[in-house]
């Protein structure tokens, strides 16, 4: 077969749909991948239009532009379109759309998966458009302190929008980060060892890492206040056994590593970007791999820095100050690396280099000012004021908006296949800088000097006059450079000329292919031996797409890639992709309409959108595997590999453990606060506790040594008899699970008398939950099963449902322990 | 998965060990260890410098299992770990060592 | 209300700590802009001193100097941030939206809405509550900011070297009536002062 034949064949299998079904059915990263990105840039223009109207209003003393109430839903959609609808997405619109290639691979872990998020984010973000063209947006500031948010200080819709909108878009960055996960872990090239894989893979790695860990605390947060927001449950009362510290502990357990989350992917790039810049390779890969390992779990442990002033003794505050300034160091790291990098190589002074220049020139004074806030004292005065806002911004738009704005002309001609034309990049590089800077430069001072954060005007006099008129018309003439930067990208998509295939120079795989990138990536999966594969081998681009790679035959329409073990890269398995369909958009949906029946209080309609979810899962699950075993097959050059659910760690299984790590961080946050309501929270005790019963640890240990067993008696029995059986007895693990979740329900005290009820009521909430899930896949497995789908080969759904058997289980003994303890203590 | 697991295995015992005696010194406050006296310290500070001290110790542990019995084959793998291993106890020290002299809850 | 122009002893400190850590961040900046503008002027012979640039400048410079300044700034706190270590007067500042009320306990004084008056040149504790939702006390000229956290009391140390009228600010965003949501600290004279706690005029 020629490439051009090839080339066809594999267009036909892996093209999404043509015509108006394309973006609704689509399961394309590349096409995702251009959609989270376009969607992202949608929301920076709403955050930046909002941004123009803050500054308009804050050019003048006394300014009768906008009153406090308007000014209050525009700065705190601001900054939450900023943090949650731009960033996040477009971090996700870049690993999407760049991993596969950088990887070696044809799309995601899971397809559908990259679409059911980007839809769930659309529907999230457009909840929150409509708030605010509403006029109901959310006002409480963008991390929403109660009881300023709660239902004593906003007693109206606003918060709700905040609190359900975003909890959606959060789904759409789980969803996201455990496709990158078993990703960038298990699908890559032949031979891509942990040491050869693209650097920012790694980092991409570790971002996901952290997005499944770190969200999990406000997603648990937001469900507490919008529980008591609609139905009086005290989370966040002092008077109840509540206290409002509790949610500034979740929210910034979540929050502070946000902005890391959002650092690292930047830093990603210049680690590619910069190098290919200086025409070399980056200085101290192994180095650069540990310093951006290591910032993502120090960012971890900073989350107090955000509460100094909260009271807090000055020895807990000492922790948090000395771990603030130990996370400056890998940054440095970073930092000198990169400069090393370029002094040892000839740096050209391009178009993405110029806002990697930017991008030093400003991120270096946002670090500084950021060590400067790590010390306890200084945080003391320039907490909530001017100075905190300026810091901000010199890191979010210096380490984050200049790297990505880098990394746009830089995989420009990769996505468009053009040549850049027209020359206005430079100019609107330069219009965003200087209109940075004269933006935030100044306003580190009216901090110092007083101003404070969200005052919506301030007095003539007060000595900050002329900083912010300066601040408002930098702001402008930053706004006309960002505007510019569109009509350059849009203007050299459409009118240049076409371009070379590797205009850089690089090394790394994306440019390997056809520009613009046909649906399949690879018309052959190449077998790696370096960091820098087209380096090596610059013809490496026409021997892929003479077949000399893996899988180079088309195959019975079938959608093929390989999974790879993750350590040393090498072939384990062949994954089959599901092909186009509407399910994704569809759950999606269903999934909105959960959030919409809590929003508008239709909490009938909830149960009902559950159960649809539910259902649109099975069938999702469904269109998967095989009724017989199919046994090795041919994977192109002479090798032969398993299908993937033909063995164990199929790519499913794996996506199900790091779903399970993230909902274990839930767990442990919703431990976490349990444990600091007791013991720090004012108005404890409650009046009663749950008295300890033995019918209690008989449940749950019970209902835990049935599920597990049962499932792990089918796992070994697969394909002989007695599977069936076990599955039931596993299920009745779950049934009994799922009753003791029910009597601590029934003997908990009132959920609105204390918080102690409240959060026993969650508990146990959340253990009927699991107990539910733990069932529905065990349900599931012993459908397959009857339908032929289950044999000793293929005991993928057996697998996966013992992670959740066991999980409930665990998860089930732990809530019972809690819920007693206290109890046993007083 | 193993050599991820070495990699990422040392910070993540600094995270948990670092969380441990934030929250050991919450519930010391709330059980009014620092109103009792022990020698010239009082009970709070007693106990958490002796959690600091466990803490470092646990930690240079894994730096020694790291780069001992548990190590990676792979050079660039092993490399990584043992500069994580080290850089967590750094951070163990680094971070806590407050835990000596700052002032607590009265 | 400016914290550059402090009057009392722990403004002084963190104004002191704000110029040393300005000046050196200023010469780190203009360093590592040194260092990449010379990184144009160079052919790199493709070669990097991993020893140099990721030792020494990226652990061994920062490590120093963070260290250097942590224990300064744990330092400063110890001494200034932490209240209650002697007998100095204790007063109650109550936050609500959008007003401040202060009480003087250990005295029959009357609360006072809006000012809060101490005695200069000495060292006052301002416990802080709030009725409603989360505030924050701040007197910029004279100290960090505390938060008023309902279900909580925080407490403050304050002092004003000199007699006068300081500028006082709620600086945690509590809704509409933010902006306006201030106070003033009024330090009195030794007399003044102690005519002020048997119920004189303000």
């Amino acid at each position: 077969m020629n490439a051009l034949r090839r080339h066809r064949a594999f267009t036909q299998i892996w093209s999404p749909d043509r015509g108006w079904q394309r973006p609704f059915t689509t399961v394309n990263h590349s096409d995702l991948g251009r959609m989270f990105l376009l969607a992202a840039v949608f929301f920076f223009g709403v955050g930046g239009i909002l941004a123009m109207l803050i500054r308009a209003q804050l050019a003048t003393p006394r300014s009768a532009f906008m009153d406090a109430e308007i000014y209050n839903q525009i700065f705190t959609m601001h900054g939450t379109v900023m943090m949650f609808l731009f960033a996040i997405p477009l971090f996700e619109g870049l690993a999407v759309y760049l991993l596969p290639k950088l990887l070696g691979t044809r799309d995601l872990a899971f397809p559908r998966l990259t679409a059911y998020g980007f839809w769930c984010y659309v529907f999230g973000g457009t909840m929150l458009l409509l708030s605010l063209l509403a006029g109901v947006a959310p006002d409480s500031g963008w991390f929403m302190y109660p009881p300023l948010s709660s239902t004593i200080g906003s007693p109206g819709i606003n918060p709700d929008f905040w609190l359900i909108g975003i909890t959606f878009v959060e789904i759409s960055a789980i969803a996201a980060a455990v496709e990158i996960t078993v990703s960038i872990l298990k699908f890559r090239a032949p031979g891509m060892s942990l040491d050869r894989m693209p650097i920012f893979a790694w980092y991409a790695l570790v971002t996901a890492l952290m997005i499944l860990t770190g969200f999990p605390p406000l997603i648990l947060g937001s469900i507490l206040l919008e529980l008591e927001r609609a139905f009086d449950l005290p989370f966040f009362q002092a008077d109840l056994g509540g206290d409002s510290l509790l949610w500034q502990h979740l929210f910034w357990l979540f929050g502070h590593p946000e902005v890391y989350i959002i650092f690292l992917p930047a830093a990603g790039v210049i680690s590619t970007v910069l190098p290919v810049m200086a025409r070399t390779t980056l200085l101290g890969y192994g180095w650069v791999v540990a310093a951006a390992v290591a910032l993502g779990f120090l960012s971890f442990g900073l989350w107090v820095h955000h509460m100094f002033t909260t009271g807090i003794p000055h020895l807990g505050l000492a922790f948090f100050s000395a771990a603030s300034t130990l996370v400056a160091v890998p940054t440095a790291v970073q930092i000198f690396a990169w400069i090393g990098t370029l002094w040892k190589g000839r740096p050209e002074m391009h178009l993405p280099m110029l806002w990697i220049m930017g991008f030093f020139a400003t991120f270096v004074i946002g670090g500084l000012t950021g060590v400067m806030v790590a010390i306890v004292p200084f945080d003391w005065q320039a907490h909530d004021t001017y100075f905190i806002v300026a810091h901000l911004h010199y890191v979010l738009v210096g380490g984050f908006v200049f790297p990505m704005l880098a990394a746009l002309y830089y995989w420009l001609p990769q996505l468009s296949g053009r040549k850049r034309f027209f020359k206005l990049g430079e100019t609107a590089f330069w219009l965003v800088f200087v209109g940075f800077h004269g933006t935030f430069l100044a306003l580190h001072w009216s901090g110092l000097l007083g101003q404070r954060r969200r005052i919506h005007t301030y007095d003539a006099g007060s000595g900050w006059e002329v900083i912010n008129l300066i601040s408002s018309i930098g702001a402008f003439v930053m706004a006309i450079g960002f505007a510019l930067v569109v009509v350059d990208v849009v203007a050299n998509m459409l009118l240049a000329v076409r371009g070379s295939r590797n205009p850089w120079n690089a090394g790394s795989l994306e440019w390997a292919m056809p520009t613009p990138p046909p649906a399949y990536n690879f018309a052959s999966l190449p077998r790696v031996a370096s960091r820098h594969p087209l380096s090596d081998d610059p013809r490496i681009a026409v021997r892929i797409a003479r077949g000399e790679g893996y899988l180079a035959t088309p195959r019975a329409d079938r959608r093929e890639v390989l999974a790879v073990e993750a350590s040393s890269g090498e072939p384990e398995a062949l994954v089959i992709y599901p092909r186009n369909t509407a399910l994704p958009i569809t759950m999606s949906a269903a999934t909105g309409i959960f959030f919409l029946a809590f929003l508008f209080k239709l909490y009938w309609l909830a149960p009902l959108a559950v159960a649809l979810v539910a259902a649109l899962a099975w069938r999702w699950a469904w269109s998967l595997g095989d009724l017989r075993d199919r046994g090795p097959q041919d994977v192109g050059r002479g090798e032969r590999l398993p299908l993937a659910s033909e063995r164990p760690g199929a790519p499913a299984w794996w996506g199900s453990v790091f779903l399970l790590i993230a909902d274990a961080t839930f767990f442990g946050s919703l431990l976490f606060g349990y444990a600091f309501l007791w013991t720090v929270a004012p108005g404890w005790p409650p009046p009663r506790y749950v008295e300890w019963t033995p019918l209690v640890p008989v449940l749950s240990l019970g209902g835990a040594v049935l599920a597990s067993g049962g499932v792990r008696v089918a796992e070994a029995r697969a394909g002989f008899g007695g599977t069936g059986i076990a599955l039931v007895i596993c299920a009745l693990g779950q049934a009994t699970l799922i009753a003791l979740a029910a009597y601590l329900l029934a003997v908990a005290p009132e959920a609105t008398g204390h918080a102690y009820g409240a959060t026993v009521a969650v508990l146990a909430g959340y253990a009927l939950l699991h107990a539910g899930l733990a069932l529905l896949f065990t349900a599931h497995a012993l459908a397959r099963l009857r339908a032929g789908y289950i044999s000793d080969r293929r005991r993928t759904e057996i697998r996966i449902a013992r992670l959740w058997c066991d999980y409930a289980g665990l998860s089930s003994v732990i809530v019972a322990a809690a819920v007693l303890v206290p109890g046993l203590f007083a | 998965m193993t050599d991820v697991a070495r990699m990422f295995a040392p910070l993540l015992i600094w995270l948990a060990l670092f969380s441990g005696v934030y929250g050991l010194h919450g519930v010391g406050c709330g059980l009014g260890w620092s109103t009792i006296e022990v020698a010239t310290w009082t009970l709070h500070r007693t106990v958490l410098v002796t959690a600091w001290s466990t803490a470092a110790i646990l930690q240079a542990l894994v730096l020694a299992a790291l780069t001992g019995p548990l190590r990676s084959p792979q050079p660039f793998v092993q490399g990584v770990t043992h500069t994580l291993a080290v850089a967590a106890l750094v951070a163990v020290v680094w971070t806590l060592f407050p835990v000596v002299f700052a002032s607590s809850c009265p | 209300m400016s914290t550059l122009h402090p009057a009392g002893p722990a403004a002084a400190a963190v104004a002191e700590l704000w110029w040393a850590m300005l000046a050196g961040a200023a010469l780190i900046f203009l360093f590592v802009m040194a260092l990449l503008a010379l990184a144009f002027r160079r052919g790199g012979d493709g070669r990097g001193a991993q020893s140099l640039w990721i030792i020494g400048l990226g652990l061994a410079f920062p490590l120093a100097v963070l260290a250097a300044l942590l224990l300064w700034g744990l330092g400063l706190g110890e001494r200034y941030l932490v209240p209650g270590r002697d007998d100095a007067p204790l007063v109650q500042a109550e936050a609500r939206q959008w007003a401040w009320s202060f009480r003087y306990s250990g005295s029959s004084r009357a609360p006072t809405e809006g000012i809060l008056l101490i005695p200069a040149g000495r060292p006052v504790d301002v416990e802080i509550t709030s009725a409603d939702v989360i505030h924050s006390f701040w007197v910029p000229r004279l100290a960090g900011k505390l938060d008023a956290i309902p279900g909580h009391t925080n407490v403050l140390r304050l002092q004003a070297d000199t007699p006068g009228d300081y500028a006082g600010l709620s600086a945690e965003f509590s809704g509409p009536g933010y902006l306006g949501h201030r106070f003033t600290v009024r330090a009195l004279e030794a007399d003044d002062w102690e005519a002020f706690l048997a119920g004189g005029e303000r």
